[in-house]
């Protein structure tokens, strides 16, 4: 007898389901031959997009230590997915209260993709996430300046000075090579100027993987990445041009 | 371009920024780099636990400072030499004879930032002591660096 109650709660509750899982299955159907037709009418390439970042070029020229030039490439594919690549050189020169004089210069690389919000939009101004891996080679001089007494001779660095026990130390590094690896998250808007010409900005978390160096003294300044620790925030500020290439479109 | 423009959408992005710039920093950066110190701890020397001595005074050889002045102690931090490969303490137990404490050691100068400084790293290679007061010493940790540890344990009788 309980066997047959089973049975029969088994078969009703799947005739009664199998309704409701059918217009599930159709709203589900009609959802995706939406996005489908949709995304039939954006042909897959879109375009090319060649820009510079404008951040580092600015800083120096309002007496930042820090100086560079990058060059950004990407391409829209199905006006959503935009795969892009940075190539940029850094170089900088500081000096501490205390008389430490570092200076760094070097390249580096970042590879990673960006992803259109609301890619349904044709629009060229659009908000955007995206992730890069990056990885820098530069090299690096830190020089911990020493004073000389003129009078009773001899000299001290003020910077590693004992004052307890007198006595100074020298320090120096010089031409160290090192490299660097990192991966971004990024949050940024490109907004179309006039015509093919755009502006970008973006903030990013930049989280470091490794870097190399001499163990005594690490870089203080990592190009690309900025700040030597191992997470840090930075933005760029871009100016892009859409490259002429005419796409098919359907 | 006609909704992204808004000011809506432009105040929320300049409220978001400054929000991110304001709490968003490299999480590391001392900005004030204390100095490096060698830990010396005090033992029984039968029961081989801390112990804590009374009226203790340490000095150091060769310099005016005084780390230690008639106060109980368990452990007490000495600064080593920058320059030099070894250092001399007066460690004096009141009513008693000095003992002096001799340790040597390597130096290795770090560079932390740009902000916070140097720091000097040590390797202590070996510690020695008169035995006026004290029975027995033990290099313990040889390594100083930022992080403190315990480094030297002089055992004193009960």
């Amino acid at each position: 007898m309980n066997k047959k109650i089973f049975a029969f709660i088994i078969l009703s509750s799947l005739l009664f389901l199998s309704p409701l899982s059918a217009q599930m299955n159709t709203a589900s159907d009609k959802g995706k031959r939406v996005v489908k037709e949709l995304l039939d009418t954006i042909p897959l390439f879109n375009g090319i997009y060649i820009g510079v970042d404008a951040v580092e070029m600015v800083g120096k020229a309002l007496g930042g230590n820090t100086k560079g030039s990058e060059l950004q490439l990407d391409v829209n594919l199905r006006n959503r997915f935009f795969p892009v690549v940075e190539v940029g050189h850094s170089s900088t020169d500081s000096e501490s209260d205390g008389g430490t004089h570092y200076t760094a210069d070097g390249s580096y690389f970042r590879i990673g993709m960006n992803y259109k919000v609301k890619f349904r939009n044709r629009d060229e101004s659009h908000l955007f996430v995206g992730a890069r891996y990056a990885f820098s080679s530069f090299k690096y001089n830190l020089v911990s300046s020493a004073m000389t007494d003129p009078l009773w001779g001899g000299t001290l660095n003020p910077n590693i000075s004992d004052d307890i026990w007198g006595g100074s130390v020298p320090f120096s590094i010089k031409d160290q090579k090192c490299t660097a690896h990192w991966a971004e998250l990024i949050l940024g808007i490109r907004v179309q100027i006039w015509k093919d010409f755009m502006m970008g900005w973006s903030l990013r978390y930049k989280r470091r993987f490794a870097v190399s160096g001499n163990k005594q003294a690490p870089p203080d300044y990592v190009p690309g990445y900025g700040s030597n620790g191992s997470s840090t925030f930075g933005g760029t500020y871009s100016l892009i041009y859409k490259l002429p290439f005419k796409s098919k479109k359907k | 371009m006609r909704s992204l423009l808004s000011l809506k959408r432009v105040g929320w992005g300049v409220i978001l920024i400054l929000f991110i710039s304001l709490v968003g920093c490299s999480d590391e950066g001392d900005l004030s780099q204390a100095r490096t110190v060698c830990k010396v701890s005090f033992y029984h020397k039968t029961s081989q636990r801390l112990d804590t001595l009374s009226t203790l005074t340490v000095k150091a050889i060769g310099a005016d400072s005084v780390f230690l002045q008639n106060k109980s102690a368990s452990s007490v931090s000495l600064p080593l030499k920058y320059v030099g490969d070894s250092t001399q303490f007066q460690l004096t137990l009141a009513g008693q004879t000095p003992d002096t404490l001799t340790i040597k050691h390597k130096n290795t100068p770090h560079f932390i930032s740009m902000d916070a400084g140097y720091a000097m790293y040590y390797e202590l290679t070996a510690v020695t002591a008169t035995r006026h007061s004290i029975s027995d010493i033990l290099l313990y940790s040889s390594t100083i660096n930022t992080y403190e540890q315990e480094n030297i344990r002089v055992y004193y009788p009960e």
